[in-house]
């Protein structure tokens, strides 16, 4: 491989690896507030998909800017759907197979919408933009994939600064602590519960959009992402949002690379494979998933 | 496993002999049930039905096997289907090798044991959601697997290639034998050492620990056994169908189909499976056939409403039923003169 | 001289920088009730995890009946012969009562296992069950299951609530069940997590004259708890913990006027009285009755 094979393909895991966080972190916020894992995450993801293709197709909206108004729409989803559903399970500080099976009936029940709205033809967002690519001496980088690293990095700013400089982010981190500790201090918990899911679903339904400029999409588009944004969880240790980054560059790097070597269609047994060998290898990097630990700290 | 009862006073024996004759009936049910169903044949049904009733049985096999893991052991795996497919694999690869049937369903069984227990080592450590999406994993990785294995027939698919005349008949029978024996497996195993060790890993894991029950044994064990009946179904569908592939087999679709029966039905109770997939089965093809459209819509509604609502399932439902008209009979009987 | 029940030695667990516990080490003979005191967050229900096995030490080691099981699993540490309650109750919910302590007879330490010491729970009859030993024939394992499970209920005093959901029972009951369930898996070393807490003084009575018991019929127990009064009228030796290090040892009435044990828990003040004083007992035959 020439060395500037190598360096294509480093760039190209870079600005895979920002759209896997920005598509990542949804369910960890919603994980951390919540305690809950939303397998609807896949639904999603491929409603955020068809928005964005729906506003570029009908309204001419530039993808990018139909991502950013993905994020209002989506928050108000989320939240509508915290208050009708959601806030009815039962609350726990550990993941309940309530919580688990609901959010599972939801991503059915959005794959069938999608199907009935959308039929099951694969679509695809093609602008100007999608075929381009900037020479940059021997790197080749499709600007497309500039372009949503940009918009992912952006919006992963925006979270950080929400985090961290804001009553409702401080509330947020609190509550991904202790939850009962927050309440104690003050803390509304459900309210901030209800906004943080709103803020997770946003950053799903955007990160939908972004991967929709990457990827041709159907209505069961986002099994292989639930997967991916899965692993990049576990990798990076569950709450903590730098992990998140972190675990993202690790399987956008291992995926990148590996198609040097493996058939393309072997892609998801990469995502399993680590997700095994992070379990296997480094139990204290997952602290969170074993509740014993979780119990004493 | 005992429920609060609380007994005493005048009532107490009109209730006793009441649930003396549902508990008579409750054990004679399902040796009629059986017969039954063994007596279908006999009625002269078309070979339509004869299909449906084997699909449904192969369902309930599933059905109560997962609920042994899921149910009983509450390790919610969303994953059975590597170990259908597996199942249907080896024991295509069987047939087709001479092997006869019987011995070819014991070593789809066998197959399915070895996967659960290379599959159950790493994912047993995951908690509750963990290990169901850890499960999604492995099945979604076996499928893509057995899509690019050439000697299989990669993504077109493996023939099966029996000698001698199709008896439906034959097939029916072994389908009714094994959800047979899965049913009995299911109620040997509730009142065994084992089923009470599942049950207190399910509620509580670590307690369970602190009183000697070895977890991550225990979920083996159940996860094995589970595994053997859903790989041995999985050999029958293949002899049935003469055909497999891995989009039919190892399809995700599957995984969620096994684990919707239990849960529609009743999670964690003996015939709530039983009841799940026989509504799923009988009714499955119906709803797609009326709603092609909608199944995945009035699935997922299903699942939201349970969870809400009836988290027992249909058996759950019956259950407070008739407790309510056993309360009115009460009522009505303490107000006579 | 045969080894001590319990040996532990340098015992150290840290959580993410914070000392849990630091360089405990102290031994245990068999047959008394320990008792182990100390303020909130002095460590004492993480050294019961460690020595329960839910919970691996981040350094030291831990000898019991001269055996090492440092860092062994929680299941392990039952088959050798130590069983803990726990501070808040965790019974089996949607088991009955029966059911929860049936847990504890099938997966504890075996009969043929629990020879050497006398650490059965008093059981009169079925002494040819025990010459039998561990064959494991289901039929009558389960047979004396019954026998046992029946003893435990009256025991811990839930014999008439033996068909309850565990779920249903009161926090009392909850507690007596713990108690239960430990013993019927058969520990040598019982570990025993503030069982008194939260109960009326007739109940707490009540527990101090199993807890008794249980020491009668040759079981050691290790008793973690915040009533000063209970720790004093039933222990043979108290050992204080603060902030992680061992304080002092020793028989009741010497710990209770320790100055550094004092200072831990009231603060340096004139120094009058002692700690758990009031009722002026502590020779381990419950002087005030409890009250």
């Amino acid at each position: 491989m020439s060395a500037a094979d190598f360096s294509n393909l480093l760039i190209a895991a870079l600005l895979l690896a920002g759209v896997y966080a920005a598509m990542s972190v949804g369910m960890t916020i919603i994980y951390g507030v919540m305690k809950i894992v939303n397998l609807a995450h896949a639904g999603f993801l491929m409603l955020g998909a068809y928005f964005v293709y729906e506003l570029y197709e009908r309204g001419g909206i530039d993808p990018l800017l139909g991502t950013l108004l993905a994020f209002p729409a989506f928050l108000l989803a989320g939240i509508g759907l915290h208050r009708t559903l959601i806030r009815r399970l039962p609350v726990s500080d550990q993941p309940t197979l309530a919580s688990l099976l609901l959010l599972f009936g939801l991503w059915l029940v959005l794959q069938n919408l999608g199907y009935l709205i959308w039929g099951n033809a694969d679509r695809a967002i093609l602008t100007p933009r999608t075929l381009s690519v900037l020479q940059l001496g021997p790197l080749t980088i499709p600007t497309v994939r500039l372009v949503v690293f940009a918009g992912a990095v952006a919006s992963l700013g925006a979270l950080e600064l929400v985090l961290h400089r804001t009553w409702f982010g401080r509330a947020v981190r609190a509550l991904m602590q202790n939850r009962d500790a927050g309440r104690l201090a003050g803390i509304d918990v459900e309210r901030t519960a209800r906004v943080a899911f709103g803020l997770g679903i946003a950053f799903t339904g955007a990160a939908g959009g972004m991967l929709a400029m990457l990827y041709s999409f159907s209505p069961d588009f986002g099994a292989p992402f639930l997967l991916r944004a899965f692993v990049i969880i576990v990798l990076g240790g569950l709450e903590s949002f730098a992990g998140v980054a972190a675990g993202a560059l690790i399987l956008a790097l291992l995926e990148t690379f590996s198609i040097q070597v493996l058939p393309a269609s072997y892609q998801p047994v990469i995502a399993f494979s680590l997700l095994v060998v992070a379990l296997v290898v480094l139990p204290g990097g997952i602290a969170g998933l074993w509740a014993r630990r979780r119990r004493w700290a | 496993m005992t429920v609060a009862e609380r007994g005493g006073g005048p009532a107490a024996g009109r209730r006793r002999s009441r649930s003396t004759a549902a508990g008579i009936a409750a054990a004679g049910a399902p040796w009629l049930l059986g017969a039954a169903l063994a007596a279908v044949p006999l009625l002269g049904p078309g070979p339509n039905t004869i299909r449906l009733l084997f699909g449904t049985l192969v369902w309930v096999t599933t059905s109560v096997a997962w609920n042994l893991l899921g149910g009983f052991g509450g390790q919610v795996s969303f994953g059975f289907a590597v170990f259908y497919g597996l199942g249907a694999y080896a024991a295509a690869v069987a047939l087709n090798s001479g092997l006869d049937p019987v011995s070819s369903c014991l070593l789809a069984a066998a197959v399915a044991v070895l996967a659960s227990l290379l599959i159950g080592l790493p994912t047993f450590r995951l908690k509750g959601p963990y290990f169901a999406i850890a499960t999604i994993g492995v099945s979604e990785a076996v499928r893509v697997v057995m899509t690019n294995v050439a000697a299989t027939g990669g993504a077109s698919g493996y023939r099966v290639m029996e000698r001698g005349p199709f008896h439906q008949l034959q097939h029916y029978y072994s389908a009714l034998a094994l959800a047979a024996g899965a049913v009995g497996v299911s109620i040997l195993l509730r009142r065994s050492r084992l089923g009470l060790a599942l049950v207190a890993v399910r509620e509580d894991e670590e307690a369970a620990a602190d009183l000697g029950v070895n977890p991550l044994r225990t979920k083996l064990l159940a996860h094995a056994v589970a595994a053997a009946l859903t790989g041995a179904a999985g050999g029958l569908h293949a002899r049935y169908a003469a055909y497999v592939n891995p989009q039919g087999e190892f399809a995700f679709a599957i995984s969620v189909a096994i684990l919707l029966m239990p849960i529609i039905g009743g999670v964690g109770r003996i015939w709530g499976p039983v009841v799940g997939a026989c509504i799923y089965g009988l009714v499955h093809d119906e709803i797609v056939a009326a709603f092609p459209e909608l199944h995945l819509l009035i699935y997922g509604s299903l699942l939201i409403l349970i969870v809400l609502f009836e988290p027992a399932g249909v058996v759950g439902l019956l259950d407070r039923w008739w407790r309510a008209l056993g309360r009115r009979g009460r009522m009505r009987a303490a107000a006579a003169p | 001289m045969p080894p001590p029940l319990l040996e532990v030695v340098g015992l150290s667990r840290t959580f993410a920088g914070l000392a849990a516990l630091q360089e405990v080490s102290f031994q245990l003979e068999r047959g008394g009730i320990y008792g182990l005191i100390g303020p909130n967050g002095a460590g004492k229900t993480t050294l019961l995890a460690i020595l329960a096995g839910a919970l691996r030490p981040t350094a030291g080691s831990i000898r019991f009946e001269g055996r090492d099981v440092t860092g062994g699993p929680a299941f392990a540490a039952v088959r050798a012969g130590i069983v803990r309650t726990h501070q808040v109750p965790r019974p089996f919910r949607t088991l009955s009562v029966r059911d929860n302590v049936e847990v504890g007879i099938r997966f504890g330490r075996r009969r043929g296992a629990a020879g050497k010491a006398a650490s059965d729970t008093g059981k009169a009859a079925s002494d040819t069950g025990k010459a039998a030993g561990d064959t494991g024939k289901a039929a009558g394992d389960a047979g004396e299951a019954a026998g046992d499970t029946n003893r435990i209920l009256a025991r811990v005093g839930l014999a008439d609530l033996a068909a309850a959901a565990a779920g249903t029972l009161s926090v009392g009951n909850q507690k007596r069940l713990e108690v239960g369930r430990a013993l019927a898996a058969r520990p040598s070393l019982l570990l025993c997590d503030e069982v008194c807490s939260g109960l009326t003084a007739a109940e707490t009575e009540a527990v101090l004259r199993l807890l008794r018991e249980i020491r009668d019929a040759g079981t050691t127990i290790l008793y973690v708890e915040h009533d000063l009064k209970a720790i004093m009228a039933i222990c043979d030796r108290v050992i204080v913990m603060n902030l992680g290090r061992k304080l002092a040892e020793g028989p009741p009435a010497a710990v209770q006027s320790d100055p550094a044990v004092i200072a831990a828990y009231i603060g340096v003040k004139d120094g009058a009285g002692g700690v758990g004083a009031t009722t002026g007992g502590g020779d381990g035959s419950g002087g005030g009755a409890g009250a």
